[in-house]
This record gives structure tokens, C-alpha cells and sequence, in this order.
């Protein structure tokens, strides 16, 4: 208890040092220039344009990414018209708008028709790009959480980049975790799936643009069928079904990880226990005398606790499996 | 000291020659990145252009070195870098795309090529024609090096003794226990082709296959006679593959889209059982133990989803999907042992495999508006059907092989030693209404309403219905604060339990059945059917202090409190006489009673330079179930079955504290590096009553141990660009992880009279990992 006491006293202090530096580092920064209200030398009147990239260079990535490429015609590359007579502009408008106004007078804001970011509504981002992104994974965008939360798609999505991060599975949990922050968390908790190392992207289960999974924006119909891409050898159906399992998986599992293993919501015997009141051991009080590796209930509360001997939790096809033993 | 053997995890043909092939031009990892986990944080908008995506985007071949300063599984248990000292790091990426900026391509990848988890990708095609994809991405879990067993042909699925039969574990000659790493591998291999046939159509096919081999530990339940060894733990052999087939045409037009789909599973197991010997002496002499292991299974699916777009704001999207699950592995024998009495069942199993199928139906139409201008609607219905048509049968239950049961047929009308199985059927209606209305310019108040209909074939109730209101307010509180508030509240209720249901496929206590002429405890509700209210609160707020420092935080909290109905109110009279002390309130309800959670994160991100950007992150979180029992004894059997006599407040309690900086001193250097701690208890409070006095006096049991752990994570990581075709990376990671958990610490492999244990401990490391690689680029 003193340990916990000391450790929240900890994070406390920590906490109230990243608000005082944040707060402190608020009050300076206020003098930060900014250049935007300054007064602008229009080009309306001469009729000169400029190439974008002189102001946006560091936006040129996207030439080389799959929206820069011209072979393809469906990309703003190839589609769009040049109004800098720079081809290099012609992709710009596609997404952003008729740029011709913004061309003239660059520092006035406001003239460009569709911007990206938070700072923009999400609805006029998000129906610019549908205009080409409306079917295959998006296909059950509009009513889904994301969208029902006004996200754009530049949310998660840096179509300038050369490598849009939330494509990749190593750096896809770090976008996702921009609003997720408990699952960061999580995954620092003594028994995941290998989504910290790389290996399991959370779109491995989630669509996150919308699916018909009742919750949780699953990538299959259910949480049970997005289990079992992985899992199969629980699918069964088994002649001796455990129910919670055939149910939901997450009746039991919290798949972005717990601290114990396997992944599962509290220790057992316990956990069973929420469920199981029934005869014999199945609704004894496993309490501290229960524990001491001699003693005689210790069958059934340490190492694997139920599981020691009800090994098949997950449904057993042996014609005599009805307990799950075999 | 004795030896500790490895599960033979088989190193697949195509992977060693793949390795092999690749091998002479690299070996692995790391840009400007975290060695060996993954980024924890985004850069942030006003840094994205200096992200480092190096690894994905530039032509590269990284080669170097590095070592791990300890042999621990746990440590590597996913990236399979579980070996004291060096291993190679290699990694590549070829992108080709011709300079007159055509849409052919093709691109070749590999990552983590040093380790047993590592990935490799081929990919080409012409965008906007077509593209094909074949990549292979291997996958270690690694468990425990410090189990230990009685058997020999660990790894195998049968094991035999390696020495005498004893009475019970502590009986057991301790010399002749082996330690034996437990670890599986799963491969998965992937193959795509995509094609656009013309502007509307296109078609996709992908095809991956898992084949997973290697071991882990699984309980086997052996004799069940008191002062003997009852069961034990030991590992089991795994060998299966998993072969996925997804297909889909879809058409794509302005104001309409529609796409079909084909979905094909299958499991196959190449062994179907797992023999293993008993270690315990018995009086019937046989020494052999069968469990079943996953049958093979297959699923079909087909998908279908249209849209149609009515007018710019209002869309109809239709879904409908119809899949088989199908099992149809043929059964084993009752028993392995001929000559227990119980097997004179074997002649009776009612059908030689179980021809299992379910058939799961699924419609699903949503139609999304924008009725006024400032307003967003969804109305959407689905209908989800479960229909469980595997044949129901009655089985002779045999509780183990060396288990002398009665003897009875499966014909047999009744008795202790039949079962009969019962697949759960489910059908479920669901209506959703969801809106939102911008109340004030970037102010938005959301509302929804969800309610589902269920009902059940076989469960312990007929019918159920749930009803969620969602009620949400987002709002600027400050011109860089955007601030909301939500609350949830959701509530199951339904039809009357029938308490002879649940258990008719497993045991009942006669003296039970006797004094109640019940199967089951009319107290207990399964959780996940039972009825319930919850109330849950979130607020979160994202405040962009100034353009260089950014703070979120998230904050939510919820409280479930489990109901009845009619918890020991019996519809029938007989039912109601036959317990001592007559009907129960509502409020005694057997297992979860409530369950409820706290969490609170913080993020701040802070660039105060161009060149420096820090992190800091913080999160705490609590859940806890309080769950009540009843102990079934024939001590308290007098006591009425809604006597309530034990308490258990489960608790887990988490922190987590992370912070890091990414620096660019100069332009050839790249500094970066992350720590994060965690720190988790959990917590087991069991309270009971006086010994065979069940009432309201609830004394405090002796105390169950805080289970706990820490997990100290530090990574630095530095890039130095050399030339602009070469570059240097340096990494360093640390990672120290204790615990306890009193199921595991100080538990011995022969320290209880009624398990075989295997004496794993909790796990617990300390590594120091260094690496060191030149990347040449650019080429």
C-alpha cells in the first residue's frame, strides 16, 4: 500500500510538472511572431502566379506518392489542371479547391476551399476525398464512430508524407494513439498481443473506417469472427461449449492486454467465479489459506487455477469433454 | 546443472531460403526509430515533414550488429530475441518507380531479418491496373524457460513417464524433472492480386495461410481420488495451419457502390490428440490419458453491401452476409483404457462425429441524412442470426480415463453419467437512431439511442433487451480548448431464468439436487445474460496552448451494477418449497454483482525549437469487479440457498508513465529516446462467513497477496548521416521487468500433493540490448 501511495504521489508530481511547464512555456511562446495578419502584396491585379512549391515546399513529398503519380488516371496528378503553369500544381486543386484566388493574394485567409486539419470542419475534408475513396474499406464510412465524431480524414491519414505512418503496421498504433491514449497504455501490461512489437496492428482487428460489427468498428461481423482469423482452432463448433466463449470472446479477454495471462479480465479462479456458483468447488472462497502451494485446494487456485484441469475453456469436441476436461 | 531443452519450432523451407537468399545482401533494423517496439507517439503536425519514414520510403540496406546481454524468453517472447549476446541486424527497401513517373512499380521490403520474428514483402503491378503482393511475416511467442516435467518427448503430443509412478507429486523423484522452453511459432504467409477491370469494376483476391507450430503448457485432469495426484501440467504439442481466402468484385460509381464478396476458413490440425501418461499410481493400473485437441473446422462466407446515394447528404447502405461454420473431426473413444469398466461405453457413442454447423445470417441497412443543414442523422436496423443446427445427442460421460464410472449407455434415460449437449441458438433485432445537431458555431450536441432484442434456443433465458442512450456535448471552451462531455447509460433486461437448464450438459450434486430439485442454483446469473444498469461518464479536452506545446486528456469512469430478475423467485410453487427459507429478494444474485472503472491520461507534446520535440504521457486506470458466492455444502445446506456467504472485490490498478524527445543538434545527427514505466497491483479481497454459519456476518478471510508488477522500458536511439549515401544508426534499449503472482512465485513443481505443477515462476527480466548498423542509401 505505502508503494502505491508513493508511486501516485509520483505520477501526481509528475502531472503538476507537466502543467506548470506547459503553463510556463505558454506564457513565452505568446511571442512568437506571426506573420499572417501582415499586410499582403497582391498579385490580383498583374495576374501573376506562382508555383505552389515556392511556399509549400516541404508539401512536394506527395509527387512522390501514389497521388503523384500521372500513369494512373485517377490520381490528382493526372487529373488535375495547373492554374501556375507549374504541372507540378495540377494535383493541388483536386483536393484543395479552386486555388486560383489563394494564388493571387497567398496571405489572405481563407481563400483557400478546402483545407486539412483540426483546424478545419471535417465534413468538406472528409467529402473531398470520398470523391475517389467512397467504396472498398470506406464503404460503411458515413454513420461510423469515427465519422459520427466529425474525424477528417487527415486525422489519422498524411497524404503528403511519402509513407503515410497509419498504413504501416510499426508506427500505425502511434496515430491511433493520438486519441487512444489508455490503449498506450495497455500495451505496456504484462500480457498482449504483439502490437508493441510491430507485429499486430490494431487494424489487424479494427476497420476504422465503419464495418457491421455491433461494436468497436470490428473488421469482421462480430468480435468472435475477428478473433478467429487468428484463432480458428476456437471456432468449433464444438460438441461441449463453454458459452461465455461462444458468446464473445471479450467476456473473458480484454485483447489490448492485462496484466494476466492469457490476456484475461480478472485472475481466475475468480473470473469463473463471476459465472460459476454452482455445486461442489466451483463456488468455494478461495481466500489467502487457499493459496499456500501445499495446501489442498491449491489444485484448483494456483498455477493455472480452473484451468489445470479444466483445460478446454474454449469447447471441447471428446465425447465425454461436457466439464471441459478433455 | 541440467540442461534446458527448446521446443523444435521447425524453421519452414521457403523462410531459409528466403533468409538465406537475403542474407548476402543485409541483415536488419532500425532508422531513426525505438529498437524492437513500435513508436509510442505521432510527430506531431507541426514536425510531420521530418518524420522519419526513411524506412518505408527510401531505397536502403541496413547491415550491423548487436547483443543482448541475457537469456530470456519473456524478454523476446514476440520478437524471438530470447538468446544472450550477438545477432545480426538487417533490413531493406527497394522502391522502383520509373523516372517518367509511370504507374509501374515494384517494391521489396524486409524487416528484422536478424530475429526469428521478421517480415519480409514483394510487391509490383501498375497502379491503377493491377498489383500482386506476396510477403511472409514470421511470429515467435516465447513463454517460460523455467517449467519443468515428468516426461519424456517434450514437444511431442505423447509423452511418457521418465520414471515411476508415485503416489502424488511430492512423491515424485524431483532428479527426473527436465526444464523445457515453452515457445510456438506462427508463419504467415500472404498472397494479393488486385485488378481494376475499368473505371467501375474491380476485383481482389487474397490468400494467407498460418502455420503455427511448437508447444504450450496445458492442464491435464488425471485421477480424482482424495490423497493421490489429480491432475498435472505439462506442454502439448502444436502443429496446425489456418488457410484464409478473401474475395471480393466491387463496382464503384458516383451514386452507387456495391461489392461481393466470398470468405473461406479453414482449420487444420495435424494431430487431432494429445496422450500423455499419468504420473500417479491408481488402483485401476492404467497409465494413459488422451485430451482431445482442436478438430478441424471450416467457414464459408458470402458478403454483399450496397450503397445508394439519393442526394448529396443521404445515402442507403445495405449489407447482407450468410456464413457456414462447419466441424465435422470424428470422435475419440470414451477412453483410452480398455479395462476400466467405464469403457464398456465406447460401443455406445451415438454418432461417430458430431457433424456440427452453424449457420450465422447478418442484414444490416443504415440510412444517413442530413436532414437540416446544422443536423446529421443515422437510422439503422440489423438483423443477426446465430442458428446453431449441430445434432444434439446424449453422451455416456466418462470424467477421465482412468476414472471408473458408472458404467451407463448412452441410451440409458437418466443418470449421473450422461450428458447431452445443447447448442445455443441466437437471434438478435437491433434497432439504432443516432444524431447530431451543431447547437452554436463548432458546438455539437449528439444524442443516440440503441436498443437490441435477443433471443436464446437452450440458455438459461428465453429473451433479453438492451437499451443504450448515448448523450454527447463537444465544445470550444476556449479558442484553442475543444472540450466534451459524454454520458452513456445502458440497461438488459428480460425473461424469467430457467434453472434447470444451464447445467443440464454438466453436474449436479445429488445432495444439491436432493434438498432443492434443482440442477442449478437459481442465485447464480451468467454475467454476460444476466440484467444489468450501467452508468458511464467521459469527458475528454485537447488544449493547443501556443503553436509549440499541445496538452489532452482523457477521463472516463463507468459503474455496472448487475440485476436479477426473480433471483430464487420461483414460477414454480414445487420449486419454492423445496428451499429452505423460502423466495430470495432480487438483490442475491450469485457471481458478478458490480463491476465498475476509472481512467484518467494525460498526453503533452512540446517542440520549443524547430529541431526538439518532447512527450510526456500519463495514464491511471482502475477496474474492479465485487462479486458475491455462495458456498454449496452439506454444512450449510439447511441455510437456504439465498444465503449469500462470501464476498470477493477484485481490483487491478494500473500506472503508466512514459516521456521522450526526438533532437536534431545538427543536420547529420538524429537523437531520439522514450522511457516508460508501468506499474500494476491486483488486488483479490475475499471475505467470508463463520465456517458453516452462512448469514450476514461477513468476517475478513485471511488475505490474498497483491499480485503486482513493473516493467521499466528505456530506448535510445541516434542517427548519424555520415554521407548522404550512408548513415549510422546506434540503439540501445533496456527493459526490466519484475512481478509476482502468487499462482506462480515460490510454486514448486512437486510442492502440492493433488497437481504436478511445473514450478514456472513469474517472469522477470533485466536486458541491456545494443545495436549498431550502417545504412547504405539511395541507390
Amino acid at each position: 500500500m505505502k508503494k502505491i501511495i508513493e508511486t501516485s504521489r509520483t505520477l501526481l508530481a509528475t502531472l503538476a510538472m507537466m502543467l506548470t511547464m506547459g503553463l510556463s512555456i505558454s506564457a513565452t511562446a505568446q511571442t512568437v511572431a506571426k506573420d499572417d495578419a501582415a499586410p499582403t502584396r497582391s498579385r490580383a491585379e498583374s495576374g501573376e502566379t506562382k508555383p505552389c512549391i515556392e511556399c509549400h515546399e516541404g508539401f512536394y513529398a506527395i509527387t512522390k506518392t501514389k497521388h503523384g503519380v500521372k500513369g494512373d488516371s485517377r490520381t490528382p496528378a493526372a487529373t488535375g489542371k495547373s492554374i501556375t503553369g507549374d504541372p507540378e500544381d495540377a494535383m493541388c486543386g483536386t483536393c484543395h479547391g479552386d486555388l486560383t484566388e489563394h494564388n493571387k493574394r497567398p496571405r489572405v485567409p481563407g481563400l483557400v476551399p478546402i483545407t486539412f486539419g483540426k483546424k478545419s470542419p471535417a465534413a468538406p475534408q472528409n467529402e473531398s476525398c470520398l470523391t475517389c475513396h467512397q467504396a472498398g474499406a470506406r464503404i460503411h464510412w458515413q454513420g461510423s464512430k469515427h465519422e459520427q465524431t466529425k474525424q477528417s480524414c487527415a486525422s489519422c491519414h498524411r497524404v503528403h508524407a511519402p509513407k503515410d505512418p497509419v498504413l504501416i503496421a510499426e508506427t500505425q498504433a502511434s496515430v491511433c494513439f493520438d486519441c487512444h491514449k489508455d490503449r498506450r497504455a495497455e500495451m505496456h501490461r504484462l500480457s498482449n498481443h504483439p502490437t508493441r512489437a510491430g507485429f499486430f496492428a490494431c487494424s489487424s482487428c479494427h476497420a476504422s473506417h465503419g464495418s457491421t460489427a455491433q461494436r468497436a468498428s470490428l473488421q469482421k461481423n462480430s468480435v468472435n469472427e475477428t478473433c478467429y482469423q487468428c484463432h480458428a482452432q476456437f471456432r468449433g463448433p464444438f460438441l461441449w461449449e463453454h458459452r461465455a466463449a461462444q458468446d464473445d470472446c471479450t467476456n473473458c479477454h480484454s485483447p489490448h492486454g492485462t496484466n494476466v495471462a492469457p490476456m484475461l479480465k480478472a485472475r481466475l479462479p475468480y473470473l469463473c467465479e463471476q459465472c460459476h456458483q454452482t455445486t461442489n468447488h466451483s463456488n468455494t472462497a478461495y481466500s489467502g489459506a487457499s493459496i499456500a502451494p501445499t495446501s489442498t485446494t491449491a489444485l484448483r487456485v494456483l498455477g493455472n487455477s480452473c484451468v489445470n484441469c479444466h483445460s478446454k475453456v474454449h469447447g471441447s469436441n471428446h465425447p465425454s469433454g461436457a466439464r471441459l476436461q478433455r | 546443472m541440467k540442461q534446458i531443452l527448446r521446443t523444435p519450432v521447425r524453421r519452414r523451407p521457403v523462410t531459409v531460403a528466403v533468409i538465406a537468399a537475403l542474407g548476402a545482401l543485409t541483415a536488419t533494423t532500425v532508422l531513426a526509430d525505438p529498437m524492437l517496439t513500435v513508436k509510442l507517439f505521432r510527430d506531431s503536425d507541426v514536425m510531420f515533414r521530418d518524420s522519419d519514414m526513411s524506412r518505408w520510403s527510401e531505397n536502403y540496406v541496413e547491415l550491423g550488429a548487436g547483443y543482448n546481454s541475457q537469456n530470456s524468453l519473456r524478454f523476446g517472447q514476440f520478437t524471438g530475441l530470447t538468446d544472450k549476446g550477438g545477432f545480426p541486424l538487417a533490413g531493406f527497401n527497394w522502391l522502383s518507380r520509373n523516372e517518367a513517373n509511370d504507374a509501374q512499380y515494384w517494391l521489396v521490403h524486409g524487416s528484422n531479418l536478424g530475429f526469428d520474428s521478421r517480415k519480409i514483402q514483394v510487391q509490383g503491378g501498375v497502379q491503377g491496373q493491377w498489383n500482386a503482393s506476396l510477403s511472409f511475416e514470421g511470429l515467435k511467442k516465447s513463454q517460460t524457460e523455467s517449467a519443468q516435467f515428468y516426461h519424456n518427448g517434450l514437444g511431442t503430443s505423447n509423452l511418457t513417464l521418465r520414471g515411476a509412478t508415485a503416489v502424488n507429486p511430492t512423491a515424485i523423484n524431483t532428479a527426473l524433472l527436465q526444464p523445457f522452453e515453452i515457445q510456438h511459432g506462427r508463419d504467415i504467409y500472404r498472397i494479393g492480386l488486385n485488378a481494376l477491370v475499368n473505371k467501375e469494376w474491380d476485383f481482389k483476391i487474397n490468400y494467407r495461410e498460418d502455420r503455427r507450430d511448437g508447444t504450450r503448457m496445458t492442464g491435464v485432469a488425471t485421477t480424482f481420488i482424495a490423497g493421490r495426484g489429480q491432475a498435472m501440467i505439462v506442454p502439448y504439442q502444436i502443429d496446425d495451419k489456418t488457410q484464409q481466402i478473401e474475395a471480393v468484385l466491387a463496382y464503384t460509381a458516383t451514386d452507387a457502390q456495391f461489392q461481393i464478396g466470398y470468405h473461406y476458413s479453414r482449420f487444420e490440425n495435424a494431430l487431432d490428440k494429445f496422450d500423455v501418461q499419468n504420473p500417479y499410481s491408481n488402483a485401476a493400473g492404467n497409465l494413459n490419458q488422451r485430451l482431445s485437441l482442436a478438430p478441424d473446422n471450416d467457414y464459408h462466407q458470402v458478403n454483399a453491401t450496397g450503397v445508394y446515394r439519393f442526394s448529396k447528404t443521404t445515402r442507403l447502405n445495405a449489407t447482407y452476409s450468410y456464413g457456414i461454420a462447419r466441424q465435422n473431426q470424428a470422435f475419440l473413444p470414451y477412453s483410452v483404457n480398455g479395462t476400466t469398466a467405464a469403457t464398456s461405453t465406447t460401443a455406445g457413442l451415438p454418432r461417430s462425429s458430431l457433424d456440427g454447423k452453424v449457420v450465422n445470417t447478418l442484414f444490416d441497412v443504415a440510412l444517413t441524412s442530413k436532414p437540416l443543414d446544422k443536423m446529421n442523422l443515422k437510422v439503422g436496423f440489423q438483423y443477426r442470426d446465430s442458428d446453431n443446427r449441430t445434432p444434439i445427442a446424449r453422451y455416456a460421460y466418462v470424467s477421465r480415463d482412468l476414472n471408473s464410472a458408472t458404467v451407463c449407455a448412452p441410451g440409458a434415460a437418466t443418470g449421473s453419467c450422461i450428458r447431452s449437449n445443447a447448442p445455443v441458438s441466437t437471434t438478435e433485432k437491433r434497432l439504432v437512431v443516432d444524431g447530431d445537431y451543431e447547437i452554436a458555431p463548432k458546438t455539437l450536441l449528439r444524442a443516440s439511442l440503441d436498443h437490441s432484442d435477443k433471443k436464446y434456443t437452450l440458455a438459461d433465458r428465453t429473451d433479453t433487451q438492451t437499451d443504450k442512450l448515448t448523450v454527447e456535448l463537444r465544445k470550444p471552451v476556449a479558442d484553442d480548448f475543444l472540450g466534451s462531455l459524454g454520458y452513456v447509460y445502458t440497461q438488459r433486461r428480460g425473461s424469467s431464468y430457467d434453472k434447470n437448464v444451464y447445467f443440464r450438459n454438466t453436474y449436479t450434486d445429488p445432495a444439491f439436487q436432493g434438498a432443492t430439485g434443482l440442477t442449478n442454483n437459481p442465485s447464480m446469473r451468467q454475467f454476460m445474460w444476466a440484467d444489468f444498469d450501467e452508468n458511464r461518464i467521459r469527458a475528454s479536452g485537447s488544449w493547443a496552448i501556443n503553436e509549440t506545446l499541445n496538452l489532452q486528456g482523457v477521463a472516463e469512469t463507468y459503474k455496472q451494477k448487475m440485476r436479477g430478475p426473480n433471483c430464487g423467485q420461483f414460477a414454480n410453487p414445487l420449486e419454492q418449497v423445496a428451499v429452505t427459507g423460502g423466495a430470495m429478494s432480487s438483490s442475491t444474485c450469485l457471481g458478478r454483482d458490480t463491476a465498475d472503472g476509472n481512467s484518467l491520461s494525460v498526453d503533452l507534446q512540446y517542440q520549443p525549437e524547430e529541431n526538439l520535440t518532447t512527450f510526456a504521457f500519463a495514464n491511471v486506470s482502475q477496474t474492479g469487479v465485487k462479486q458475491i458466492g455462495r458456498t454449496w455444502s452439506a454444512a450449510n445446506a439447511s441455510g437456504g440457498l439465498d444465503t449469500k456467504n462470501w464476498y470477493g472485490d477484485i481490483l487491478n490498478r494500473d500506472q503508466t508513465l512514459g516521456f521522450g524527445l526526438k533532437w536534431q543538434p545538427e543536420e547529420k545527427w538524429d537523437l531520439g529516446g522514450t522511457y516508460v514505466f508501468n506499474h500494476s497491483v491486483g488486488k483479490s479481497g475475499i471475505s467470508q462467513a463463520a465456517s458453516g454459519a452462512p448469514g450476514p456476518v461477513i468476517a475478513a478471510s485471511t488475505p490474498v497477496p497483491d499480485t503486482w508488477n513493473k516493467l521499466h522500458t528505456l530506448q535510445l536511439f541516434a542517427k548519424w548521416d555520415y554521407s548522404k549515401q550512408i548513415s549510422w544508426r546506434f540503439n540501445y534499449l533496456y527493459e526490466n521487468l519484475k512481478s509476482y503472482d502468487w499462482a506462480l512465485t515460490d510454486v514448486g513443481a512437486t510442492s502440492n500433493t493433488a497437481v504436478l505443477f511445473t514450478g514456472q515462476q513469474a517472469p522477470r527480466y533485466s536486458n541491456h540490448v545494443f545495436g549498431v548498423s550502417a545504412v547504405v542509401k539511395h541507390f
